[in-house]
């Protein structure tokens, strides 16, 4: 996508300035420091200001640094930004030596051929070394630091979005969010009004009742078992049955060792309901539907098949409602597969997808 | 001819009840209750050989309600959603009516209700337990009835096969449970067990005596209990 290699290159603007700015300031310290060790204001001493003066201190010390890091960012971050982080330890452990003896040495030659002091900031070249040192670790422990959080963010903005969308699809399924325990009391109040002949109103007022039960379950936890969910379809399909009559038909294909399976709930729902709505409502004739799962090498395959009315634009049912958009998101989010709508064979849609 | 009990603090749970268990010929219903300590005083007085009990409730709650029989019945929980309540009933195993229901859910639950009963004993310990450790009621049985005791009331007790016998000042009653189980939930300042198959209850120890080899220990009902040698220490402590 686009938007994904704009993102790419702005992020990475950010990281160079980021990058940049360590320099420079390390540098000024760095610089202010070795200024005030060798004089300060002190007569015969440089100003702040001198241009040689910071150059020969810190300028071209830091310039080596900042070159040399160049590569070895490269080579961690960008060749190898997928290597576990033993790896990019082993390869820092090499690159360290050559970066430091590189830097050393680099400016060691700068500054025999600009005839500057060869003092290193007062020091002996093994404290120089040790400074060399601690600078790389610091610069590149930052880094790795810097990596992690951002990889951190990634995740946490990406569990939210999945978040987001299994809410969505459980506020859609079914539009209540009343407290259970007064509801279930008012349908059995609602029961106990009904006259004594109205059993099968009674028993049509539980079927209503377990749905509502069925999705304050669902929204508790994070899988099912396929029994439960199919147990749950097979519920809402009865209740469909009442409007629909012999118009709706309907069967399972499940074998009974994958009923203890579990999926996260509430992936069915919205495909059996855009099979009912918009399949086999609309038409005349009866129609079927199936609910087929199987197992294929280590992937569960979930089917809905009817024999209704068909999809004609297979991209426009995602507008309708948030209901397929909505499992479509979450398929994508937590078993990174997708949707697959297809024409039933005579008529009708097949939608199945892979676990 | 069963007596039946129905108590729910909704009128209209209550009709729907009385209308369903009015299909059975068997089942007679003596009284109603709309709150947990009506439901007390009205099965303590009556006491019917079945309840329909609801578990949400003002006043005291369908389980604090069966901690505080004298005597339980068979019961019949029913609850709409309570988390809590049905987490209990599947951790004991006990069937219970989930509102709302229609005549196919209800008949299922009377059906089950004989097969509830053990579990109801277990569930109402359960609940006796969450009170105290050391509870101070157990659940004794005498015949076919079970009865809620005061553990203070209990003098003794004796190995029975895989049961206790109890004995108290109001006659010779069973539990269910092996001695050495019993004892784990007795409060061990009060009961001391003085034999393999026998245990006795502190405050109602008048003397030790001794008959030939043995010594024996001499209660407030004029029981004589042989000491064993293993626990003969134990009693000397106690004492002296």
């Amino acid at each position: 996508m686009d938007t994904n290699k704009d993102l790419k290159g702005a992020f990475e603007k950010q990281e160079v300035k980021l990058f940049v700015l360590f320099y420079v300031l390390s540098t000024f310290i760095y610089y202010t420091a070795s200024w005030i060790s060798y004089g300060a204001f002190s007569g015969g001493h440089p100003s702040f200001f001198d241009l040689e003066e910071f150059f020969s201190a810190a300028g071209v010390q830091f310039g080596i640094n900042f070159l040399l890091a160049i590569p070895v960012w490269y080579i961690v971050f960008e060749y190898k930004k997928n290597a576990t982080f033993s790896a990019q330890l082993a390869l820092h452990l090499f690159c360290l030596p050559i970066y430091v003896l590189c830097s050393y040495f680099g400016l060691f030659f700068v500054k025999k051929h600009f005839d500057w002091a060869m003092n290193w900031g007062g020091y002996s070249t093994v404290w120089t070394f040790y400074f060399l040192l601690l600078f790389y670790l610091v610069q590149f422990g930052l880094m790795h630091a810097y990596t992690y959080f951002k990889r951190f963010k990634k995740e946490e903005a990406e569990k939210a979005v999945l978040r987001e969308a299994t809410l969505q699809s459980q506020i859609v399924a079914l539009k209540s969010q009343l407290n259970p325990h007064f509801l279930h009391n008012l349908f059995n109040s609602i029961n106990a009004t009904i006259p004594p002949e109205n059993e099968r109103t009674r028993e049509l007022i539980v079927q209503l009742s377990d749905l509502f039960r069925y999705q304050n379950y669902a929204s508790q936890n994070e899988y099912v078992t396929i029994r439960e969910e199919l147990n749950f379809i097979e519920n809402y399909l009865q209740l469909m049955k009442v409007r629909l009559k012999e118009r709706l038909n309907y069967s399972f294909e499940v074998p009974s060792d994958l009923y203890e399976c579990k999926i996260a709930p509430m992936l069915l729902q919205p495909i059996v309901e855009n099979a009912v709505i918009h399949g086999i409502s609309p038409k005349i004739e009866p129609s079927k539907l199936t609910v087929r799962v199987l197992k294929k090498a280590e992937k569960l395959i979930v089917s809905i098949e009817d024999t209704g009315a068909g999809i004609i634009d297979k991209e426009d049912i995602f507008q309708k409602g948030l209901g397929l958009s909505n499992t479509k998101l979450r398929l994508n989010k937590m078993y990174q597969s997708g949707l697959r709508i297809e024409d039933n064979i005579p008529t009708g849609t097949k939608i199945s997808f892979e676990l | 001819m069963k007596t039946v009990v129905v108590v729910d603090d909704e009128e209209d749970a209550r009709e729907l009840l009385k209308y369903y268990i009015s299909q059975h010929s068997e089942l007679s219903i003596i009284g109603e209750a709309s709150n947990g300590i009506e439901a007390v005083k009205l099965i303590n007085q009556l006491k019917p050989d079945t309840v329909f009990l609801d578990v949400q409730m003002p006043g005291l709650n369908g389980f604090e309600v069966l901690a505080r029989l004298e005597e339980l019945p068979e019961v019949i929980f029913s609850t709409a959603y309570d988390q809590y309540a049905i987490k209990a009933f599947e951790v004991q195993a006990i069937d219970y009516l989930l509102k709302p229901y229609g005549k196919a859910r209800f008949e299922n639950a009377l059906s089950r209700i004989l097969t509830n009963q053990e579990h109801l004993i277990a569930l109402a310990e359960s609940i006796l337990k969450q009170e105290n450790t050391f509870p101070n009621k157990i659940i004794l049985h005498k015949g076919s009835r079970k009865l809620v005791i005061d553990t203070s009331s209990i003098i003794y007790g004796e190995a029975y096969g895989d049961y206790t016998k109890i004995f108290m000042d109001k006659g010779e009653f069973l539990s269910l449970k092996g001695i050495s189980n019993l004892l784990e939930s007795l409060n061990p300042d009060t009961f001391i067990r003085i034999h393999r198959s026998h245990f006795i209850n502190k405050n109602c120890f008048v003397e030790i005596k001794k008959v030939e080899r043995y010594y024996y220990a001499i209660l407030l009902n004029d029981a004589s209990i042989k000491i064993s040698e293993t626990y003969l220490p134990e009693i000397k402590k106690m004492l002296f």
